[in-house]
């Protein structure tokens, strides 16, 4: 921007239409959680929204899910690349869902409506991303978790038309229709995503009406300035090196082997640098990221780094840069499986840049999180309405980290997701399901001066006979990592897991793991499970690390835990050194001072 | 982003493995190629051409 551009910007309409289209971002979103017809865009709000400016750079954005909305920018980059802008006139509305073309994972589709002024000149592109359904694929829901080739887990479409000049390009749709498995449910879904759109075309009219064009556009331009220096001078307050950490995700479901991510992230000056160089290669399994989930939860890390407050956009992303060498974990290679890469690699990518900047920044970071979405989607068909095909999408929360000082959130969506929760009666309308239970875990949380979250045990009892069920979550093996004296989560005692996939098959049966009933290779990968009329389904997620020595926690803070059942009388002992009467649960002072001294003295403490 | 470039640059196959030397982005078109050891490669941008000689010197200890 020029010197005599710069003299016109006044702050005040700056902020009106920073914040304007912020909002514009959310009333997007709330338009298409209300028209929409499945329940992962109605209630779990599987979706993001964005105005993107004529160079395809992002300006404003809603709270909605960060993975996609990191990534979004590359697909709609690819979009006017592909089709070429000369090629977009006023009406059109382009679609597509390549995870290699700036994509996330197959069924997470992005459509741009581009804005034209009343000389055909592009000046904004409202974009959204949402979760669909299904999109074919082997199975139902998508998410196959030994899915080895992106063909297996979809119909992938290019940047393509699906409205030119306002009409519906009637080929397109067929196409897709055809491929999926619940076509009413996922028109209904497009059908939202284009009306939220129509509400971005909408507004941006009136900013050009307000405003004029060029005013409209300058400002744009300084919103994103603004943003850049703002993240700029946040991260040069942190301290210049570079850090180095690892992290692994526990298999790829075809090969019962840990998966190493590195980073080396580096603070240049007010650059910040994430390296994943040494990161395992590509994987055979249905856990590769691509570029733009490894650059969406780079963002992500830094955004939770920096100051939250900055407005995320474009700006922000010119002072982040990602070195994610292809044929790698976390930037694999065409036609690579990625349905877990970005929802469970991406976990993996915060934790580590995380685990790598508590080092040098202990009061920003957070221990490990339960680390997954603890995906579980599959299909059939509904007894109830027919004999009508469903297909589900399921997301469980879990426990986060403990802080620097607070506790870990309990029983949250996972700071890839965002997501919201799916009410049981809901799904229950939706879906021939019994929802058996839902409760939170106890005992499982990480110890520490501050906890971890508690996770959740969500039971489905299936009342169809024909469902297929897929997983793809992690962290069943590898548990969320403490921090600074926290433990780690707490494994389960019955079988040393932490988060959990278990199914019963008939009533009368006991709960057994995927591996000793299907025969699947991994315990938190599998596709295509036949459950019957009767059958049940356990997703359990577990707690997050524990941040500081557990042993310098305040004892009321125990007591409170035991009152209310988030912790065992026995694990108050064994990790706090919290003595508690077992009838009233009232402290003792002396006990616990002596035992905590013994423990720390004595070497006792479960603290190394 | 220009209104006037023609010809469409519509891929018919699927997309490309070809991913910037530097940050490992993929290259939608030409990129910015330069010859290294002699031999051609592609960045995404000459910024991020820039970016990899400042990366580079900074990790080997000089400053930027």
């Amino acid at each position: 921007m020029n010197a005599k551009k710069k003299n016109e910007i006044d702050i005040f309409t700056l902020e009106i239409i920073r914040s304007g289209l912020i909002s514009l971002s959310r009333e997007m979103g709330l338009a298409m959680s209300r028209t929409a017809y499945s329940v992962i865009f109605s209630e779990g709000y599987d979706f993001s929204c964005a105005i993107f400016d004529a160079k395809a750079e992002m300006v404003a954005q809603a709270e909605f899910n960060p993975v996609h909305l990191g990534a979004m920018a590359f697909a709609v980059e690819w979009c006017l690349k592909e089709i070429g802008i000369e090629n977009l006139e006023p009406g059109d509305v382009v679609l597509h869902n390549d995870p290699f073309r700036g994509g996330t994972h197959i069924t997470d589709f992005t459509i741009i409506m581009p804005v034209f002024d009343d000389k055909g000149n592009l000046v904004a592109i409202p974009a959204n991303r949402a979760h669909l359904l299904d999109i074919g694929g082997k199975s139902p829901g998508g998410f196959g978790g030994d899915s080895t080739e992106v063909y297996q887990e979809g119909v992938t479409i290019p940047p393509v038309f699906i409205q030119k000049r306002g009409k519906p390009v009637t080929d397109i749709w067929k196409i897709i229709l055809s491929n999926v498995r619940v076509p009413k449910p996922i028109y209904g879904d497009f059908q939202a995503m284009i009306g939220s759109l129509e509400i971005g075309k909408r507004r941006v009219h009136e900013y050009i009406e307000k405003y004029g064009v060029d005013t409209f556009q300058m400002y744009m331009e300084e919103i994103k300035n603004y943003s850049e220096k703002r993240i700029r001078s946040e991260i040069a307050k942190l301290p210049q090196g570079t850090y180095e950490a690892e992290d692994f995700l526990d298999d790829d479901g075809i090969k019962a082997q840990p998966i190493k991510l590195k980073v080396a992230v580096s603070v240049m000056g007010d650059t910040f640098v994430a390296d994943f160089t040494g990161s395992d290669p590509q994987v055979e399994g249905p856990i590769n990221a691509t570029y733009g989930v490894a650059a969406s939860q780079t963002y992500n890390a830094v955004f939770n780094l920096t100051d939250p407050y900055i407005p995320s956009n474009h700006g922000c992303f010119r002072a982040i840069k990602i070195i994610a060498p292809g044929g790698t974990i976390v930037n694999a290679d065409h036609p690579a499986a990625t349905f877990g890469g970005n929802v469970e690699t991406s976990s993996r990518i915060v934790d580590v840049i995380m685990a790598a900047m508590s080092k040098v920044v202990p009061e920003k970071v957070a221990a490990g999180c339960y680390g997954t979405c603890h995906n579980c989607t599959g299909g059939g068909t509904d007894p109830r309405k027919n004999n009508d095909p469903f297909c589900w999408y399921l997301f469980r929360e879990g426990g986060w980290g403990g802080r620097a000082t607070k506790d870990g959130n309990d029983s949250l969506m996972d700071y890839v997701g965002n997501d919201m929760n799916q009410p049981i009666e809901v799904l229950e309308n939706s879906y021939p399901w019994l929802l058996a239970k839902y409760e939170l875990v106890n005992d499982c949380m990480g110890p520490g001066k501050f906890r971890g979250g508690m996770g959740t045990n969500y039971t489905i009892e299936f009342l169809n006979d024909d469902t297929r069920l897929n997983i793809i979550t992690d962290k069943c093996n590898q548990a969320p990592f403490g921090l600074f004296g926290g433990l780690p989560a707490i494994p389960r005692e019955e079988c040393g897991h932490y988060n959990d996939i278990r199914v019963k098959m008939d009533k009368d049966s006991e709960f057994k793991h995927i591996t000793e009933v299907f025969g699947a290779v991994s315990a938190s990968k599998a596709a295509s499970m036949r459950m019957p009329k009767g059958s049940t389904v356990e997703l359990m997620t577990y707690g997050g690390g524990g941040y500081g020595n557990p042993l310098e926690r305040d004892p009321k803070k125990v007591q409170w835990d035991v009152k209310n059942e988030k912790v065992s009388l026995k694990n108050a002992k064994i990790y706090y050194g919290v003595l508690l009467e077992p009838k009233t649960l009232e402290i003792d002072v002396a006990g616990t001072e002596k035992l905590r001294k013994e423990m720390l003295e004595g070497g006792k403490s479960i603290v190394k | 982003m220009s209104n006037k470039k023609d010809a469409s640059k519509t891929k018919l196959f699927t997309a490309s493995n070809i991913k910037c030397y530097c940050c490992g982005k993929m290259v939608p078109d030409e990129g910015f190629p330069v010859e290294i050891e002699g031999k051609k490669q592609l960045f995404c941008t000459k910024g991020c051409y820039n970016f990899s000689i400042e990366y580079k010197k900074f990790r080997e200890g000089g400053k930027i």
